[in-house]
Protein backbone atom coordinates (compact mmCIF):
# COMPACT_ATOMS: atom_id res chain seq x y z
CA UNK A 1 0.00 0.00 0.00
CA UNK A 2 1.57 3.16 -1.03
CA UNK A 3 2.03 6.08 1.43
CA UNK A 4 0.16 8.45 -0.49
CA UNK A 5 -3.19 6.23 -0.41
CA UNK A 6 -3.60 6.08 3.90
CA UNK A 7 -6.16 8.48 3.96
CA UNK A 8 -8.69 7.57 1.95
CA UNK A 9 -8.28 4.30 3.12
CA UNK A 10 -9.12 5.21 6.70
CA UNK A 11 -11.94 6.39 6.03
CA UNK A 12 -12.76 3.64 4.11
CA UNK A 13 -11.93 1.25 7.32
CA UNK A 14 -14.10 3.51 8.80
CA UNK A 15 -17.24 3.14 6.95
CA UNK A 16 -17.02 -0.60 6.34
CA UNK A 17 -16.60 -0.81 10.04
CA UNK A 18 -19.62 1.21 10.83
CA UNK A 19 -21.44 -0.88 8.64
CA UNK A 20 -20.04 -3.94 9.84
CA UNK A 21 -19.37 -4.99 6.70
CA UNK A 22 -16.96 -8.09 7.82
CA UNK A 23 -16.22 -8.40 3.33
CA UNK A 24 -14.69 -4.83 3.28
CA UNK A 25 -13.04 -5.14 6.57
CA UNK A 26 -11.21 -8.12 5.55
CA UNK A 27 -10.25 -6.81 1.84
CA UNK A 28 -9.19 -3.33 3.66
CA UNK A 29 -7.08 -4.99 6.31
CA UNK A 30 -5.38 -7.98 4.03
CA UNK A 31 -2.05 -7.78 2.67
CA UNK A 32 -1.38 -11.23 1.14
CA UNK A 33 -3.48 -13.29 3.90
CA UNK A 34 -0.91 -11.94 6.47
CA UNK A 35 -3.05 -8.89 7.88
CA UNK A 36 -1.97 -5.50 8.15
CA UNK A 37 1.76 -4.38 8.63
CA UNK A 38 2.72 -1.64 10.80
CA UNK A 39 2.21 1.09 8.03
CA UNK A 40 -1.37 -0.32 7.84
CA UNK A 41 -2.05 -0.25 11.48
CA UNK A 42 -0.62 3.16 12.11
CA UNK A 43 -2.13 5.02 8.77
CA UNK A 44 -4.96 3.46 8.18
CA UNK A 45 -6.51 1.05 11.51
CA UNK A 46 -5.53 3.43 14.42
CA UNK A 47 -6.88 6.42 12.61
CA UNK A 48 -9.73 4.87 11.88
CA UNK A 49 -10.75 3.44 15.66
CA UNK A 50 -9.84 7.19 16.30
CA UNK A 51 -11.98 8.83 14.36
CA UNK A 52 -15.26 6.59 15.31
CA UNK A 53 -14.49 7.37 19.20
CA UNK A 54 -14.08 10.58 18.14
CA UNK A 55 -17.56 10.76 16.64
CA UNK A 56 -19.21 8.62 19.93
CA UNK A 57 -17.46 11.99 22.02
CA UNK A 58 -19.53 14.38 19.10
CA UNK A 59 -22.55 12.27 19.72
CA UNK A 60 -22.66 11.42 15.86
CA UNK A 61 -22.46 7.50 16.06
CA UNK A 62 -23.32 5.38 18.88
CA UNK A 63 -21.76 3.42 21.93
CA UNK A 64 -23.31 0.28 20.16
CA UNK A 65 -21.21 1.33 16.63
CA UNK A 66 -18.00 1.61 19.05
CA UNK A 67 -18.31 -1.85 20.31
CA UNK A 68 -19.64 -3.41 17.39
CA UNK A 69 -17.12 -1.81 15.00
CA UNK A 70 -13.79 -2.80 17.38
CA UNK A 71 -15.24 -6.16 17.94
CA UNK A 72 -15.22 -6.66 14.12
CA UNK A 73 -11.82 -4.79 13.72
CA UNK A 74 -10.24 -7.21 16.59
CA UNK A 75 -11.82 -10.29 14.97
CA UNK A 76 -10.25 -9.81 11.87
CA UNK A 77 -6.80 -8.96 12.19
CA UNK A 78 -7.17 -12.08 14.63
CA UNK A 79 -7.83 -14.41 11.70
CA UNK A 80 -4.72 -13.41 10.11
CA UNK A 81 -1.50 -15.12 10.66
CA UNK A 82 0.24 -11.82 9.68
CA UNK A 83 3.31 -9.67 11.44
CA UNK A 84 1.60 -6.71 12.29
CA UNK A 85 2.59 -7.22 15.73
CA UNK A 86 5.83 -7.07 15.44
CA UNK A 87 5.82 -3.71 15.08
CA UNK A 88 4.73 -3.57 18.78
CA UNK A 89 7.47 -5.81 20.17
CA UNK A 90 9.16 -2.96 22.40
CA UNK A 91 5.65 -1.68 23.57
CA UNK A 92 5.28 -1.22 27.45
CA UNK A 93 3.72 -3.98 29.25
CA UNK A 94 0.20 -3.20 29.38
CA UNK A 95 -2.49 -4.17 31.59
CA UNK A 96 -6.46 -3.13 32.42
CA UNK A 97 -9.10 -3.83 34.40
CA UNK A 98 -12.50 -3.05 35.72
CA UNK A 99 -11.73 -2.37 39.52
CA UNK A 100 -14.61 -3.07 42.05
CA UNK A 101 -17.04 -3.17 39.67
CA UNK A 102 -18.82 -5.49 37.00
CA UNK A 103 -19.32 -3.34 34.06
CA UNK A 104 -16.91 -4.50 31.64
CA UNK A 105 -18.39 -3.00 28.25
CA UNK A 106 -15.69 0.01 28.67
CA UNK A 107 -12.83 -2.18 29.28
CA UNK A 108 -13.99 -4.66 26.15
CA UNK A 109 -13.94 -1.50 23.74
CA UNK A 110 -10.41 -0.84 24.87
CA UNK A 111 -8.97 -3.89 24.38
CA UNK A 112 -10.66 -4.06 21.15
CA UNK A 113 -8.84 -0.67 20.33
CA UNK A 114 -5.49 -1.83 21.28
CA UNK A 115 -5.16 -5.38 19.71
CA UNK A 116 -6.57 -4.41 16.35
CA UNK A 117 -3.92 -1.94 16.26
CA UNK A 118 -1.06 -4.25 16.95
CA UNK A 119 -0.50 -3.90 21.10
CA UNK A 120 -0.52 -7.09 23.31
CA UNK A 121 -2.67 -6.17 26.44
CA UNK A 122 -2.71 -8.21 29.64
CA UNK A 123 -6.68 -8.42 30.51
CA UNK A 124 -6.90 -8.92 33.98
CA UNK A 125 -10.72 -9.17 34.10
CA UNK A 126 -13.14 -7.81 36.41
CA UNK A 127 -14.32 -6.88 40.08
CA UNK A 128 -10.73 -6.91 41.02
CA UNK A 129 -10.09 -5.70 44.34
CA UNK A 130 -7.52 -3.06 44.83
CA UNK A 131 -5.07 -6.13 46.37
CA UNK A 132 -5.80 -8.14 43.18
CA UNK A 133 -4.49 -5.67 40.75
CA UNK A 134 -1.87 -4.83 42.81
CA UNK A 135 -0.47 -8.36 43.24
CA UNK A 136 -1.44 -8.10 39.89
CA UNK A 137 1.25 -5.70 38.47
CA UNK A 138 3.76 -6.58 41.20
CA UNK A 139 3.24 -10.59 39.30
CA UNK A 140 3.44 -9.05 35.51
CA UNK A 141 5.67 -6.35 35.64
CA UNK A 142 2.72 -3.92 34.38
CA UNK A 143 4.16 -0.53 33.21
CA UNK A 144 1.23 0.98 32.18
CA UNK A 145 -2.00 0.10 33.81
CA UNK A 146 -5.83 0.85 32.74
CA UNK A 147 -8.39 1.05 35.12
CA UNK A 148 -12.21 1.58 33.50
CA UNK A 149 -14.92 2.17 36.01
CA UNK A 150 -18.53 2.94 35.85
CA UNK A 151 -19.57 3.33 38.97
CA UNK A 152 -18.59 6.67 40.75
CA UNK A 153 -17.63 4.20 44.06
CA UNK A 154 -14.69 2.17 41.71
CA UNK A 155 -13.57 5.70 40.18
CA UNK A 156 -12.52 6.67 43.85
CA UNK A 157 -11.43 3.35 44.78
CA UNK A 158 -8.52 4.32 42.21
CA UNK A 159 -7.11 6.58 44.54
CA UNK A 160 -6.28 4.12 46.90
CA UNK A 161 -5.55 1.48 44.41
CA UNK A 162 -2.36 4.93 43.78
CA UNK A 163 -1.51 4.57 47.08
CA UNK A 164 -1.39 0.68 47.22
CA UNK A 165 1.03 0.53 44.53
CA UNK A 166 2.94 3.28 45.90
CA UNK A 167 3.44 1.85 49.01
CA UNK A 168 4.48 -1.71 47.12
CA UNK A 169 6.78 0.08 45.64
CA UNK A 170 5.22 0.27 42.04
CA UNK A 171 4.63 3.02 39.49
CA UNK A 172 2.93 2.11 36.45
CA UNK A 173 1.77 4.76 34.43
CA UNK A 174 -1.97 4.81 35.44
CA UNK A 175 -4.60 5.31 32.96
CA UNK A 176 -8.34 5.68 33.44
CA UNK A 177 -11.23 6.03 31.92
CA UNK A 178 -15.62 5.62 31.90
CA UNK A 179 -18.43 7.57 32.83
CA UNK A 180 -17.19 9.02 36.30
CA UNK A 181 -13.91 10.47 34.28
CA UNK A 182 -16.24 12.00 31.46
CA UNK A 183 -18.31 13.38 33.78
CA UNK A 184 -15.95 14.69 35.92
CA UNK A 185 -12.42 15.53 34.54
CA UNK A 186 -11.74 16.95 37.20
CA UNK A 187 -11.42 13.34 39.34
CA UNK A 188 -8.17 12.23 37.36
CA UNK A 189 -6.07 14.32 38.92
CA UNK A 190 -8.11 13.69 42.06
CA UNK A 191 -7.59 10.23 41.92
CA UNK A 192 -4.01 10.26 41.31
CA UNK A 193 -4.35 8.98 37.59
CA UNK A 194 -1.44 10.02 35.03
CA UNK A 195 -3.99 10.10 32.39
CA UNK A 196 -7.56 10.35 31.87
CA UNK A 197 -9.64 9.21 28.61
CA UNK A 198 -12.86 10.98 27.50
CA UNK A 199 -13.55 8.15 25.06
CA UNK A 200 -11.95 4.24 24.30
CA UNK A 201 -10.19 5.78 21.43
CA UNK A 202 -7.91 8.07 23.24
CA UNK A 203 -6.17 5.10 24.54
CA UNK A 204 -4.57 5.27 21.42
CA UNK A 205 -3.20 8.66 21.54
CA UNK A 206 -2.46 8.12 25.49
CA UNK A 207 0.00 4.76 24.70
CA UNK A 208 1.39 7.17 21.65
CA UNK A 209 2.14 9.44 24.19
CA UNK A 210 3.51 6.73 26.75
CA UNK A 211 5.70 5.39 24.34
CA UNK A 212 7.38 8.94 23.49
CA UNK A 213 8.24 10.02 26.79
CA UNK A 214 10.37 6.42 27.26
CA UNK A 215 11.89 7.01 24.10
CA UNK B 1 -52.24 31.36 35.18
CA UNK B 2 -51.67 33.38 38.71
CA UNK B 3 -49.54 31.11 40.69
CA UNK B 4 -51.10 30.16 43.97
CA UNK B 5 -49.12 31.26 47.24
CA UNK B 6 -49.63 27.60 48.89
CA UNK B 7 -49.50 24.59 46.14
CA UNK B 8 -48.99 21.15 47.35
CA UNK B 9 -46.07 19.35 46.01
CA UNK B 10 -48.37 17.09 44.08
CA UNK B 11 -50.03 20.70 42.56
CA UNK B 12 -46.83 21.64 41.95
CA UNK B 13 -45.69 19.18 40.08
CA UNK B 14 -49.28 18.53 37.80
CA UNK B 15 -49.05 22.63 37.04
CA UNK B 16 -45.51 21.97 35.22
CA UNK B 17 -46.55 19.06 34.03
CA UNK B 18 -49.50 20.25 32.46
CA UNK B 19 -46.94 23.54 30.80
CA UNK B 20 -48.30 26.04 33.01
CA UNK B 21 -46.06 27.68 35.64
CA UNK B 22 -46.89 27.19 39.17
CA UNK B 23 -45.62 29.20 42.17
CA UNK B 24 -42.00 27.78 41.73
CA UNK B 25 -40.30 25.09 39.36
CA UNK B 26 -40.47 21.80 41.30
CA UNK B 27 -37.76 19.79 42.43
CA UNK B 28 -37.13 16.12 42.52
CA UNK B 29 -33.64 15.33 44.31
CA UNK B 30 -33.58 11.18 43.88
CA UNK B 31 -31.65 10.44 47.48
CA UNK B 32 -31.63 6.80 47.87
CA UNK B 33 -28.23 5.78 49.43
CA UNK B 34 -28.60 8.89 51.80
CA UNK B 35 -31.34 7.92 53.77
CA UNK B 36 -29.36 4.86 55.13
CA UNK B 37 -26.92 7.01 56.01
CA UNK B 38 -29.87 9.57 57.65
CA UNK B 39 -31.10 6.42 59.68
CA UNK B 40 -27.81 5.36 60.60
CA UNK B 41 -27.69 2.25 58.61
CA UNK B 42 -26.20 -0.03 56.36
CA UNK B 43 -27.39 0.57 52.73
CA UNK B 44 -28.58 -3.37 53.15
CA UNK B 45 -30.08 -2.68 56.27
CA UNK B 46 -32.07 0.27 54.94
CA UNK B 47 -33.45 -1.84 51.77
CA UNK B 48 -33.95 -4.81 53.93
CA UNK B 49 -37.06 -3.27 55.04
CA UNK B 50 -39.46 -1.56 53.78
CA UNK B 51 -40.30 0.35 57.20
CA UNK B 52 -36.44 1.77 56.97
CA UNK B 53 -37.36 2.75 52.96
CA UNK B 54 -40.42 4.74 54.49
CA UNK B 55 -39.17 6.66 56.81
CA UNK B 56 -36.09 7.65 55.25
CA UNK B 57 -37.51 8.94 52.12
CA UNK B 58 -39.65 11.14 54.32
CA UNK B 59 -36.99 12.45 56.65
CA UNK B 60 -34.86 13.32 53.25
CA UNK B 61 -37.92 15.01 51.90
CA UNK B 62 -38.58 17.35 54.76
CA UNK B 63 -34.37 17.75 55.33
CA UNK B 64 -34.14 18.27 51.16
CA UNK B 65 -37.79 20.16 49.91
CA UNK B 66 -38.12 17.52 47.50
CA UNK B 67 -41.21 17.81 45.47
CA UNK B 68 -41.46 14.14 44.83
CA UNK B 69 -41.51 10.94 47.12
CA UNK B 70 -39.58 8.07 45.37
CA UNK B 71 -40.19 5.05 46.11
CA UNK B 72 -37.00 3.37 44.66
CA UNK B 73 -34.26 1.33 46.25
CA UNK B 74 -32.27 -0.13 43.60
CA UNK B 75 -32.72 -1.00 40.25
CA UNK B 76 -31.17 -4.64 40.82
CA UNK B 77 -34.54 -5.72 42.22
CA UNK B 78 -35.58 -6.97 39.03
CA UNK B 79 -32.40 -9.04 38.43
CA UNK B 80 -33.18 -10.47 41.65
CA UNK B 81 -36.43 -11.06 40.61
CA UNK B 82 -35.20 -13.10 37.60
CA UNK B 83 -33.11 -15.39 40.01
CA UNK B 84 -30.28 -13.56 40.07
CA UNK B 85 -27.76 -12.13 42.80
CA UNK B 86 -27.05 -8.78 43.64
CA UNK B 87 -23.41 -7.29 45.37
CA UNK B 88 -24.46 -4.32 47.87
CA UNK B 89 -22.16 -1.58 48.72
CA UNK B 90 -21.99 0.90 51.16
CA UNK B 91 -20.60 3.65 49.07
CA UNK B 92 -23.01 2.68 45.98
CA UNK B 93 -25.97 1.32 44.42
CA UNK B 94 -26.12 -2.20 44.94
CA UNK B 95 -25.28 -3.79 41.34
CA UNK B 96 -26.37 -6.98 39.89
CA UNK B 97 -23.27 -10.09 40.76
CA UNK B 98 -24.06 -12.62 37.96
CA UNK B 99 -26.12 -12.84 34.78
CA UNK B 100 -29.11 -14.88 34.69
CA UNK B 101 -29.02 -15.79 30.56
CA UNK B 102 -25.78 -17.84 30.41
CA UNK B 103 -26.33 -18.78 27.24
CA UNK B 104 -27.68 -17.04 24.59
CA UNK B 105 -30.64 -20.23 23.54
CA UNK B 106 -31.17 -20.08 27.78
CA UNK B 107 -33.54 -17.27 26.26
CA UNK B 108 -36.04 -19.36 24.94
CA UNK B 109 -37.17 -20.67 28.00
CA UNK B 110 -36.57 -17.34 29.46
CA UNK B 111 -39.94 -16.70 31.68
CA UNK B 112 -41.05 -13.49 33.23
CA UNK B 113 -41.35 -14.07 36.90
CA UNK B 114 -44.14 -13.93 38.74
CA UNK B 115 -43.96 -10.71 41.12
CA UNK B 116 -45.80 -13.02 44.46
CA UNK B 117 -42.86 -15.28 44.00
CA UNK B 118 -40.37 -12.88 44.40
CA UNK B 119 -39.47 -11.34 48.35
CA UNK B 120 -37.56 -8.27 47.47
CA UNK B 121 -40.03 -7.17 44.88
CA UNK B 122 -43.14 -7.76 47.72
CA UNK B 123 -40.87 -5.59 50.11
CA UNK B 124 -40.82 -2.71 47.60
CA UNK B 125 -44.37 -2.89 46.87
CA UNK B 126 -45.00 -2.23 51.32
CA UNK B 127 -42.34 1.02 50.52
CA UNK B 128 -44.34 2.16 47.71
CA UNK B 129 -47.69 1.53 49.84
CA UNK B 130 -46.22 3.08 52.82
CA UNK B 131 -45.08 6.44 51.26
CA UNK B 132 -48.22 6.82 49.38
CA UNK B 133 -50.34 6.68 52.44
CA UNK B 134 -47.93 8.90 54.06
CA UNK B 135 -48.30 11.63 50.68
CA UNK B 136 -51.97 11.03 51.51
CA UNK B 137 -52.47 12.79 48.04
CA UNK B 138 -50.30 16.07 48.86
CA UNK B 139 -47.03 14.72 46.81
CA UNK B 140 -46.62 12.56 44.30
CA UNK B 141 -45.02 9.09 44.61
CA UNK B 142 -42.43 8.04 42.07
CA UNK B 143 -41.69 4.23 41.35
CA UNK B 144 -39.17 2.51 38.78
CA UNK B 145 -38.92 0.09 36.36
CA UNK B 146 -36.06 -1.31 34.48
CA UNK B 147 -37.87 -1.00 30.63
CA UNK B 148 -37.52 -4.10 28.54
CA UNK B 149 -35.07 -2.82 26.39
CA UNK B 150 -32.35 -2.07 28.93
CA UNK B 151 -33.16 -4.84 31.73
CA UNK B 152 -30.81 -7.24 29.82
CA UNK B 153 -27.46 -5.39 30.42
CA UNK B 154 -28.46 -7.00 33.77
CA UNK B 155 -29.61 -10.09 32.28
CA UNK B 156 -27.14 -11.15 30.10
CA UNK B 157 -24.48 -8.51 30.81
CA UNK B 158 -23.73 -5.61 28.12
CA UNK B 159 -21.13 -6.68 25.74
CA UNK B 160 -23.34 -10.17 25.58
CA UNK B 161 -26.69 -7.76 24.59
CA UNK B 162 -25.24 -5.79 22.06
CA UNK B 163 -23.73 -8.36 19.65
CA UNK B 164 -27.66 -10.02 20.31
CA UNK B 165 -29.27 -6.96 19.21
CA UNK B 166 -27.23 -6.81 16.08
CA UNK B 167 -26.69 -10.52 15.39
CA UNK B 168 -30.10 -12.06 17.47
CA UNK B 169 -32.78 -10.27 16.58
CA UNK B 170 -34.94 -13.28 16.77
CA UNK B 171 -33.52 -14.06 19.86
CA UNK B 172 -33.35 -9.83 21.01
CA UNK B 173 -37.45 -9.72 20.23
CA UNK B 174 -38.46 -12.95 22.53
CA UNK B 175 -36.46 -11.47 25.53
CA UNK B 176 -37.89 -8.46 25.14
CA UNK B 177 -41.40 -9.84 25.15
CA UNK B 178 -40.51 -11.08 27.99
CA UNK B 179 -39.24 -8.20 29.66
CA UNK B 180 -42.36 -6.32 28.25
CA UNK B 181 -44.66 -9.28 30.47
CA UNK B 182 -42.62 -8.69 33.64
CA UNK B 183 -42.30 -4.57 33.55
CA UNK B 184 -46.30 -4.44 32.73
CA UNK B 185 -46.67 -6.62 35.89
CA UNK B 186 -44.20 -4.22 37.72
CA UNK B 187 -45.30 -1.03 36.80
CA UNK B 188 -48.90 -1.69 37.34
CA UNK B 189 -48.20 -3.48 40.75
CA UNK B 190 -46.58 -0.32 42.25
CA UNK B 191 -49.34 1.73 40.81
CA UNK B 192 -52.10 -0.21 42.62
CA UNK B 193 -49.91 0.01 46.08
CA UNK B 194 -50.21 3.86 45.49
CA UNK B 195 -47.52 5.03 43.46
CA UNK B 196 -48.72 8.18 41.24
CA UNK B 197 -45.90 7.40 38.42
CA UNK B 198 -43.14 5.35 37.45
CA UNK B 199 -39.87 5.85 35.90
CA UNK B 200 -38.94 4.10 32.75
CA UNK B 201 -35.61 3.49 33.27
CA UNK B 202 -34.37 2.93 29.41
CA UNK B 203 -30.47 4.18 29.06
CA UNK B 204 -30.28 1.63 26.04
CA UNK B 205 -32.69 3.78 23.82
CA UNK B 206 -30.41 6.83 24.52
CA UNK B 207 -28.50 8.56 21.53
CA UNK B 208 -25.33 7.65 23.54
CA UNK B 209 -26.13 3.62 23.77
CA UNK B 210 -27.52 3.25 20.35
CA UNK B 211 -28.21 4.73 16.71
CA UNK B 212 -31.63 6.44 15.78
CA UNK B 213 -32.29 3.33 13.30
CA UNK B 214 -31.75 0.56 16.13
CA UNK B 215 -34.14 2.97 19.14
CA UNK B 216 -36.75 3.79 16.29
CA UNK B 217 -37.08 -0.06 15.23
CA UNK B 218 -36.51 -1.67 18.62
CA UNK B 219 -36.29 0.72 21.58
CA UNK B 220 -39.27 3.25 20.71
CA UNK B 221 -41.77 0.67 19.95
CA UNK B 222 -41.42 -1.13 22.81
CA UNK B 223 -41.48 1.75 24.94
CA UNK B 224 -44.40 2.82 23.48
CA UNK B 225 -45.89 -0.73 23.68
CA UNK B 226 -44.99 -0.91 27.35
CA UNK B 227 -46.05 2.58 28.73
CA UNK B 228 -49.19 2.26 26.75
CA UNK B 229 -50.02 -0.59 28.76
CA UNK B 230 -49.46 0.62 32.61
CA UNK B 231 -52.04 1.96 34.66
CA UNK B 232 -50.57 5.37 35.23
CA UNK B 233 -48.28 8.00 33.65
CA UNK B 234 -44.61 7.22 32.95
CA UNK B 235 -41.08 9.25 32.80
CA UNK B 236 -38.68 7.91 30.27
CA UNK B 237 -35.54 8.57 32.27
CA UNK B 238 -32.05 7.65 30.07
CA UNK B 239 -29.87 7.42 32.94
CA UNK B 240 -27.26 9.91 31.85
CA UNK B 241 -27.92 8.91 28.05
CA UNK B 242 -28.25 11.64 25.26
CA UNK B 243 -31.61 12.33 25.12
CA UNK B 244 -31.78 15.10 22.82
CA UNK B 245 -31.50 13.32 19.06
CA UNK B 246 -35.12 11.17 20.70
CA UNK B 247 -36.60 14.33 21.89
CA UNK B 248 -39.26 13.91 19.17
CA UNK B 249 -40.48 10.62 19.44
CA UNK B 250 -40.35 10.50 22.96
CA UNK B 251 -42.75 13.05 22.77
CA UNK B 252 -44.90 11.45 20.70
CA UNK B 253 -44.50 7.96 22.71
CA UNK B 254 -46.79 8.58 25.35
CA UNK B 255 -44.19 9.24 27.87
CA UNK B 256 -45.30 12.53 30.29
CA UNK B 257 -41.80 13.39 30.65
CA UNK B 258 -38.30 12.94 29.83
CA UNK B 259 -35.11 13.14 31.73
CA UNK B 260 -32.06 15.44 30.14
CA UNK B 261 -28.67 14.08 30.34
CA UNK B 262 -25.32 16.27 31.08
CA UNK B 263 -24.32 15.69 27.85
CA UNK B 264 -27.42 17.50 26.34
CA UNK B 265 -28.15 21.41 26.38
CA UNK B 266 -31.36 21.65 28.35
CA UNK B 267 -32.28 24.58 26.72
CA UNK B 268 -32.41 22.61 23.34
CA UNK B 269 -33.92 20.07 24.80
CA UNK B 270 -36.58 22.07 26.49
CA UNK B 271 -37.65 23.98 22.88
CA UNK B 272 -37.74 21.10 21.42
CA UNK B 273 -39.88 19.49 24.31
CA UNK B 274 -42.18 22.27 25.09
CA UNK B 275 -45.55 21.86 24.75
CA UNK B 276 -45.30 18.34 24.27
CA UNK B 277 -43.72 16.19 27.29
CA UNK B 278 -42.08 17.60 30.58
CA UNK B 279 -37.87 17.88 30.85
CA UNK B 280 -36.57 17.09 34.04
CA UNK B 281 -32.48 17.46 34.67
CA UNK B 282 -29.80 17.93 34.54
CA UNK B 283 -27.92 18.31 37.54
CA UNK B 284 -24.80 16.80 37.23
CA UNK B 285 -24.49 14.18 40.27
CA UNK B 286 -20.65 13.23 39.48
CA UNK B 287 -19.24 16.58 39.77
CA UNK B 288 -21.99 17.77 42.27
CA UNK B 289 -19.43 15.46 45.10
CA UNK B 290 -17.56 18.64 45.34
CA UNK B 291 -19.55 21.74 44.53
CA UNK B 292 -19.24 24.05 46.93
CA UNK B 293 -22.83 26.01 48.06
CA UNK B 294 -21.86 28.74 45.33
CA UNK B 295 -21.64 26.35 42.91
CA UNK B 296 -24.57 24.73 43.35
CA UNK B 297 -26.31 28.00 43.48
CA UNK B 298 -25.09 28.16 40.19
CA UNK B 299 -25.88 25.11 38.63
CA UNK B 300 -29.55 25.43 40.10
CA UNK B 301 -29.94 28.99 38.17
CA UNK B 302 -28.31 27.60 34.72
CA UNK B 303 -30.70 25.01 34.55
CA UNK B 304 -33.71 27.52 35.37
CA UNK B 305 -32.65 29.55 33.30
CA UNK B 306 -32.14 27.15 30.21
CA UNK B 307 -35.66 25.39 30.68
CA UNK B 308 -38.02 26.91 33.55
CA UNK B 309 -39.36 29.42 31.74
CA UNK B 310 -43.60 27.97 30.69
CA UNK B 311 -43.56 25.42 32.51
CA UNK B 312 -42.89 21.52 31.88
CA UNK B 313 -39.83 21.60 33.58
CA UNK B 314 -38.80 19.82 36.68
CA UNK B 315 -35.39 20.64 38.10
CA UNK B 316 -33.56 17.19 38.95
CA UNK B 317 -30.43 15.10 38.40
CA UNK B 318 -29.16 13.96 35.03
CA UNK B 319 -29.22 10.30 35.80
CA UNK B 320 -31.79 9.43 38.25
CA UNK B 321 -29.87 8.70 41.79
CA UNK B 322 -27.87 11.18 43.49
CA UNK B 323 -24.43 9.46 44.46
CA UNK B 324 -24.39 9.44 48.45
CA UNK B 325 -20.61 11.02 48.12
CA UNK B 326 -22.65 13.98 47.39
CA UNK B 327 -22.32 16.24 50.70
CA UNK B 328 -25.72 17.62 53.07
CA UNK B 329 -24.41 21.15 52.08
CA UNK B 330 -24.71 20.70 48.79
CA UNK B 331 -28.11 19.19 48.59
CA UNK B 332 -29.46 21.93 51.09
CA UNK B 333 -27.68 24.67 48.72
CA UNK B 334 -29.49 23.35 46.10
CA UNK B 335 -32.99 23.29 48.12
CA UNK B 336 -32.73 27.32 48.76
CA UNK B 337 -31.46 27.84 45.36
CA UNK B 338 -34.52 25.99 44.27
CA UNK B 339 -36.71 28.55 46.62
CA UNK B 340 -34.42 31.81 45.63
CA UNK B 341 -34.42 31.43 41.94
CA UNK B 342 -37.42 29.12 41.13
CA UNK B 343 -40.08 31.26 42.50
CA UNK B 344 -42.93 31.75 39.11
CA UNK B 345 -42.62 34.06 36.81
CA UNK B 346 -38.81 34.32 37.25
CA UNK B 347 -38.38 37.81 36.78
CA UNK B 348 -34.67 37.77 37.52
CA UNK B 349 -34.31 35.81 33.86
CA UNK B 350 -35.66 39.58 32.80
CA UNK B 351 -32.75 41.63 34.84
Amino acid sequence: MSASAPAATAADLERALLDLDEVAVTRLLDAGGRGPDADVLENVVVPALVSIGDAWERGEVALSQVYMSGRLCERVIGSFDGSGFEARASQPRISIVVLDDAHILGKQIVVQMLRSTGYRVDDLGARQTVSDVVEAVARDGTEVLVVSVLMLRAALAVRELRAALTARGLHPVLVVGGAPFRFDPALVDEVGADYGGASASDILSIMASIEASRR
Amino acid sequence: MTATATMTSAERAATAMAFREPDRVPFFLPVTMHAARELGMTLEEYLADPVHLVEGQLRLRAKYGSDFLYAFGYGAIEHEAFGGTVRFFEDGPPNAADVVIRADEDIRSLEPPRIADSPQLLRQLEAVRGLAEAAAGEVMVVSVVISPFSLPIMQMGFDRYLPLLYERPDLAERLHRVNEEFCVAWANAQFAAGADAVAYFDPVSSATIVPHELFARVGLPLLTRTIARFDGPAAAALASGRTLPIVDALARSGAAMLGASNDDDLAEVKAAATGRITVSGNLNGIEMRRWTEADAEAAVKAAIAAAGRGGGFVLSDAHGEIPVQVPEQVLLAMRAAVHEWGRYPLTWLDE
